[in-house]
């Protein structure tokens, strides 16, 4: 279709208006909602560490998780690891993983989130107050480098120690990690000019927390966190409760 | 009469161990539930993570351990774990695994007390306190902000910890109540705003509490501000979350 400029012009900025209409909250959870579908949020982040055979979020690791906010049409699950796991001892370095292009979305405070969520929606995403939200104008999240690594075909079986599945096996909470992602998350925030400087560290304060991970650079304003897990793909998993084993020692004694 | 007795027994107890509240502490552990996930508590005193030099694995920090905490919640969730140093470690204690977590910055807590230096918290009473500072030291102070770097996370395998706090309870007799299951340490810096006009001795008198109460080793730093004083301390990988389970780990 070979259209007029002016046209085409017109087409991109509805097109534009439209996919601003649809912005989710401007969270991780928003965002892996909107660019990773079927990845959620696991606290605490952790930076991957890609030689450690004992590492948390391993692909294939089992731990439990506990469920701290639901999925929602706008924005991904949100667990809590609870620090119970059992990892596959394949390390991240031992796996090839699937590179993803960088990304970047951006939140307009002033026109975007505000015909996308009204007001209490954006409280509730970032939990803050009304006066809070009025001294933002801009909210950036990037992801530089992504990175997905999972247990494909042809990679290394897991090697789970027996005794440690053994001592899962009762648990209910139990979930298992098909996927991680990995990359360079860097958040910006845009105040309003004459915004004072307590109300913009207070508002960081807050906005760092809801994020769940980063830290904030003095006055650039910006949340950075580089090379750390950003987003599981899991489902929930049943273990089978361990084998008796005493049969055959008593067996081989009566013989 | 029975029914007496188990009132005055329910509520008796529950006024004579009532704890003072600290809250400083209270929000902190907001953040701490906040940032890591509603597992982990802050503990108070903050502690000195074990480095390599502690090759028999005897320091405290080291997850697996079992120890006594006083537990208390945040002011909207989270949990206060406070510790007089009482913990035990199995022997051998097993080696550490760690990884790079979400650090704190600009963290700000801003004196809750009115201008006639009473807490302006909701049922609060005079033997609360903030940051282990009383009302009589804490109307001196504008704010605290508290920015932790280098953040790591400490944890084990399941089985590894299981049977390191199982190890611990056999050797160290029935008198702990908690398995230590991970830990988040980093370098601390906390500084104290004062508010403007305050003289040079309440400031240092300010110091030594701070000091000894969230023990602190390093001398605070006075900021170069002579009518709005700041105290800056700073000190090394500073065990300041913790998540423990009550004994036998599930």
């Amino acid at each position: 279709m070979n259209w007029h400029p002016p046209f085409r012009r017109a087409a991109l900025l509805a097109v534009a208006l439209a996919l601003a209409g649809c912005a989710g909250p401007p969270t991780i959870r928003g965002l892996l909602k909107e660019r990773y579908p079927g990845y959620d949020q696991i606290l605490p982040a952790a930076t991957a560490l890609p030689n450690e055979p004992g590492f948390d979020y391993l692909p294939g690791n089992i731990l439990a998780l506990a469920l701290a906010e639901r999925k929602s049409w706008k924005q991904s699950a949100l667990w809590n690891n609870v620090g119970i796991f059992c990892p596959t001892n394949i390390p991240l370095s031992a796996l090839k993983p699937s590179i993803r292009r960088s990304t970047k979305v951006v939140y307009d405070v002033d026109r975007s989130l505000r015909k996308a969520l009204g007001l209490s929606k954006l409280k509730t995403s970032l939990q803050l107050e009304p006066n809070e939200i009025e001294v933002l104008r801009r909210v950036s999240i990037s992801i530089v480098s992504p990175k997905i690594y999972a247990l494909r075909a042809g990679a290394p079986r897991p090697r789970y120690v027996d005794a440690c599945i053994d001592a899962l096996a009762s648990r209910s909470d139990l979930h298992k990690i098909n996927s991680v992602l990995v990359g360079t998350v860097t958040i910006d925030l845009v105040f309003k000019d004459n915004v004072s400087l307590m109300a913009r560290l207070n508002l960081l304060n807050k906005i760092n927390g809801s994020f769940g991970f980063g830290a904030v650079r003095g006055e650039s304003y910006s949340i950075v966190s580089e090379n750390v897990v950003f987003g599981a793909r899991i489902r929930p998993i049943r273990l089978k409760p361990p084998r008796a084993k005493p049969l055959l020692i008593s067996m081989s004694r009566i013989n | 009469m029975k029914i007496l007795f188990a009132l005055l027994a329910i509520f008796g107890v529950g006024l004579t161990g009532a704890q003072a509240r600290d809250f400083g502490y209270e929000k902190f552990a907001d953040v701490v539930a906040q940032v890591y996930g509603s597992q982990y508590g802050v503990i108070v005193p903050f502690f000195q993570m074990p480095d390599a030099s502690d090759t028999d694995r005897q320091a405290e920090g080291y997850p697996g351990s079992i120890w006594n905490f006083g537990a208390a919640k945040g002011r909207n969730k989270g949990t206060i774990y406070t510790h007089q140093d009482q913990y035990c470690n199995p022997t051998p204690a097993p080696a550490l695994l760690s990884s790079g977590t979400t650090q704190v910055n600009n963290w700000l807590y801003r004196t809750e007390l009115s201008a006639g230096g009473d807490f302006t918290v909701t049922g609060a009473t005079p033997a609360d306190v903030i940051f282990q500072l009383t009302a009589l030291d804490a109307k001196y102070i504008n704010s605290f902000s508290i920015a932790i770097t280098n953040t790591r996370r400490y944890y084990l395998p399941y089985n590894i910890l299981k049977d390191a706090t199982s190890r611990a309870a056999v050797s160290c007799g029935p008198n702990f109540a908690y398995g230590l299951e991970s830990v988040i340490a980093g370098d601390v810096t906390i500084k104290i705003f004062f508010v403007a006009g305050v003289s040079s001795g309440v400031v240092f008198n300010i110091r030594d509490h701070i000091k000894a109460n969230l023990h602190f080793k390093a001398e605070g730093k006075l900021g170069d501000s002579e009518t709005n004083p700041v105290l800056v301390f700073t000190e090394g990988q500073k065990a300041f979350a913790i998540r423990a389970e009550p004994l036998p780990l599930k």
